[in-house]
């Protein structure tokens, strides 16, 4: 039977309709339907994307503020907040990056500017720092390359809160905070008791991520390091690193070994004599309503007159993508969002105890505190992880040799030997590859 | 009568139908699959996203990988120790809650709210319980179990199983409901004909209930198998592939290539080879579980 084909009716307009419109989808979406690439609002504003990891509703809201407070001075733009998790944000960048579909304005933790800035990623910031370098405190993380690539928004340490009424119960009425390893461990085990169930320091185990930053102020503070100066070479096999990973891996033995969450959580409710852990904790136990009593203290020398008392820092910083279409304005908002005023207000509503912004730091609120001034006071002695595009892998290859020692998967010696052994490998076929 | 041979613009109104499915199909699962099988044969700079095509290098690096068969490993453990457990209790559940006893609606409603709740908001849960000091902890200690010196989830020995006691936890309730449905399908005269005969309990179940549930036993294992190969959300959530790396799963193992270490081709080639394994698996299934379907026939 022949087929009749129907040259009339909605089919003919269909077929011409469907490809046109497909057609037209991925174009509008590649201009953002704007002018020369830019994206505009219905109201004709030119949108400037900002991505950023604050979720916390009080902290969300402070950071909504200082931008309708720059949107008001700045009329021609629209700032679009795009949120992003600790969890999966790095990968969202990396795809953004991927895609070509970049924001203006980008929050960055510390140990990922290397990276992003050694594959180009990155508009070079280096004028721009130079304006904030006596202001802002942070910088190493910034710095790739002899130059600068990101502004530090935010800064953290590490402290050793101290549980005063178990110290009580183990040093009577007068309770002192360890000054060294030595006395750190002779403490935490004293402390740790069955009936009532309680420990004497929380150790981190199988987190990725934050392992490594409860490992290394102990072996900066003997004085050693994981990479060359040059950082060509993995430099965990010292004395001073043999010697950091099994006052780890002794310290732990009998302790509470759990995630950072647990810890402290322990600590709030009173089961552990030594957290370490960052500002977050002082915020949560005034929070928490906890009735513990507790002060903080820096972190321990390794011995009498030896070595220096060497925390983890860590921090988050504004950067901007090299592809990014709103440069200029992004760096007018990223002045905006490291005012004086801005930065307080972060660090009101986060919790902060050491504002990034060298006068903030000064403020009585911060320097009167007890528990924000001894965070302050670390920061001065505090170090960040180095500033190197491979850090990601080289930091999990450093938590591996830890989580082994720690397990007594391996020894200290073999730990060491296998971890360096893995860095190398990883610094190696990075060169190749550049070659 | 149907007409054997439609006109064509039958034929155009069913592709105008269709077509928003077959755009869909297209954009969402066979581009990704095309792009995906492409990467597994390339390496892929995610930054300047340039191709570097190197054959089948990256599946050559996948087999001799003994971090990827660790985790293949891990995945069957968690496999074989998930699926009939869950398949024997979702049965029986399904065989107790078929009856009429009193309360019926919120014991189903009860072993079904698990699979309601999101997987992450229970892992975060079952976090907590198996913490070191957590209920779970302090109970297995009080009850003189032998606990691991850190929690469940932080031991080696203990990790993996303690995901896969959650995950029965979890969905144990849906395949309840695949068997409860599946109970429902038996005609009641050939149960009370079975009666009047003087069939006993274990009788009745072998002659007229088993038959009848072969169909859904097959659904049921075939589905949980494929789930329980690609499981990741439990590991992203609670154990991060840890500690040592006992709960890293294929899945995990996937994930951890292409987004952790961005090597997107090798991550691409070790999906592929796991999509080669749940295949033939589900094949080996197939023929050995679809047991007396000719007969059915």
């Amino acid at each position: 039977m022949e087929r009749t084909t129907s040259r009339g009716g909605i089919l003919p307009k269909l077929r011409l309709f469907v490809p046109v419109a497909l057609a037209l989808i991925p174009l509008c979406l590649t201009l953002s339907c704007g002018r020369g690439g830019q994206e505009v609002t219905s109201e004709g504003r030119l949108v400037v994307h900002f991505w950023q990891f604050w979720t916390e509703p009080r902290v969300k809201a402070v950071i909504t503020k200082a931008i309708e407070e720059w949107e008001s001075v700045n009329p021609l733009y629209k700032v679009e907040i795009t949120d992003l998790t600790w969890s999966d944000g790095h990968q969202k960048i990396v795809a953004a990056f991927a895609g070509d579909r970049v924001p203006d304005l980008l929050e960055l933790g510390s140990d990922w500017i290397a990276e992003f800035a050694a594959r180009g990623a990155l508009m070079d910031m280096s004028a721009e720092c130079e304006q904030w370098h006596d202001s802002l405190a942070g910088w190493p993380p910034a710095i790739y390359d002899n130059s600068c690539w990101a502004l530090p928004w935010y800064l953290s340490t590490r402290v050793l809160y101290f549980n005063q009424d178990i110290a009580k119960l183990t040093q009577g009425g007068n309770p002192r905070p360890p000054m060294t390893w030595d006395e750190l461990l002779q403490q935490t085990r004293d402390a740790t008791t069955e009936k009532p169930r309680l420990w004497g320091i929380g150790i981190n185990a199988a987190e990725p991520h934050v392992l490594y930053k409860k490992f290394v102020p102990f072996l900066w503070s003997a004085g050693g390091d994981i990479l060359t100066e040059d950082q060509s070479v993995c430099a965990l096999e010292t004395e001073a690193g043999r010697r950091s990973l099994q006052f780890l891996v002794d310290l732990s033995r009998g302790q509470l070994v759990e995630k950072q969450a647990a810890l402290d959580e322990a600590f709030i409710n009173g089961k552990l004599l030594f957290d370490l852990s960052g500002d977050w904790l002082y915020e949560k136990l005034k929070r928490s309503g906890s009735n513990v009593a507790y002060s903080a203290f820096m972190m321990p020398f390794p011995a009498p007159d030896q070595g220096t008392r060497t925390s983890f820092a860590g921090g988050e910083y504004l950067a901007i993508p090299r592809r990014a279409k709103q440069p200029v304005a992004a760096v007018s908002l990223a002045r905006h969002l490291l005012s004086e005023k801005n930065i307080f207000n972060l660090c009101l509503a986060t919790g902060c105890a050491t504002p990034v912004h060298i006068n903030v730091a000064r403020n009585a609120y911060f320097a009167d505190d007890s528990i924000r001034s001894v965070f302050i006071r670390q920061m001065g002695q505090a170090r960040t992880s180095p500033a190197n595009p491979h850090w990601v892998e080289i930091e999990a290859a450093l938590e591996w040799g830890v989580e082994q020692a720690l397990y007594g998967k391996l020894s200290v010696d073999d730990a060491l030997a296998a971890t360096c052994e893995k860095i190398n490998a990883i610094l190696s076929k990075k060169e190749d590859e550049k070659r | 009568m149907t007409d054997p041979n439609p006109p064509a613009h039958a034929d155009r109104t069913a592709w105008v139908l269709v077509s928003p499915w077959v755009l869909i199909l297209g954009l969402f699962w066979v581009y990704p699959f095309l792009y995906a099988l492409a990467l597994a044969f390339a390496q892929f700079d995610v930054f300047s996203g340039q191709w570097h095509w190197v054959g089948v290098a990256n599946f050559a690096a996948v087999l001799v990988n003994s971090e990827f068969w660790r985790a293949v490993g891990h995945t069957v453990i968690f496999t074989a120790g998930t699926v009939p457990v869950t398949t024997a209790l979702a049965i029986l559940l399904a065989l107790a809650l078929n009856r009429r006893l009193w309360g019926r609606a919120i014991f189903r409603a009860g072993f079904f709210a698990p699979t309601l709740t999101a997987t992450v908001v229970t892992a975060l849960v079952f976090l907590h319980l198996y913490a070191q000091g957590g209920y779970l902890y302090r109970l297995a200690e009080l009850a003189g179990i032998p606990v691991p010196e850190r929690g469940f989830l932080l031991s080696e020995k203990t990790a993996l199983a303690a995901v896969m006691v959650m995950d029965i936890w979890v969905s144990v309730g849906y395949y309840t409901l695949l068997f409860l449905a599946g109970l429902q399908t038996i005609p009641a005269e050939l149960v009370d004909d079975a009666l009047m005969h003087g069939a006993s309990g274990w009788q009745r179940f072998w002659a007229i209930t088993w038959p009848y549930l072969r169909p859904t036993l097959l659904y049921a294992l075939v589905i949980n198998l494929i789930k329980s190969f690609q499981v990741f959300t439990e590991m992203f959530v609670m154990t991060r592939g840890g500690p040592l790396g006992a709960t890293t799963t294929a899945v995990y193992h996937v994930y951890s290539a292409g987004f952790e270490r961005f090597d997107l081709g090798y991550a691409s080639a070790a999906a592929f080879v796991l999509f080669a394994l749940i295949a033939i698996v589900t094949v080996i299934q197939f023929r050995f579980f679809a047991f007396g379907r000719g007969a059915e026939e």
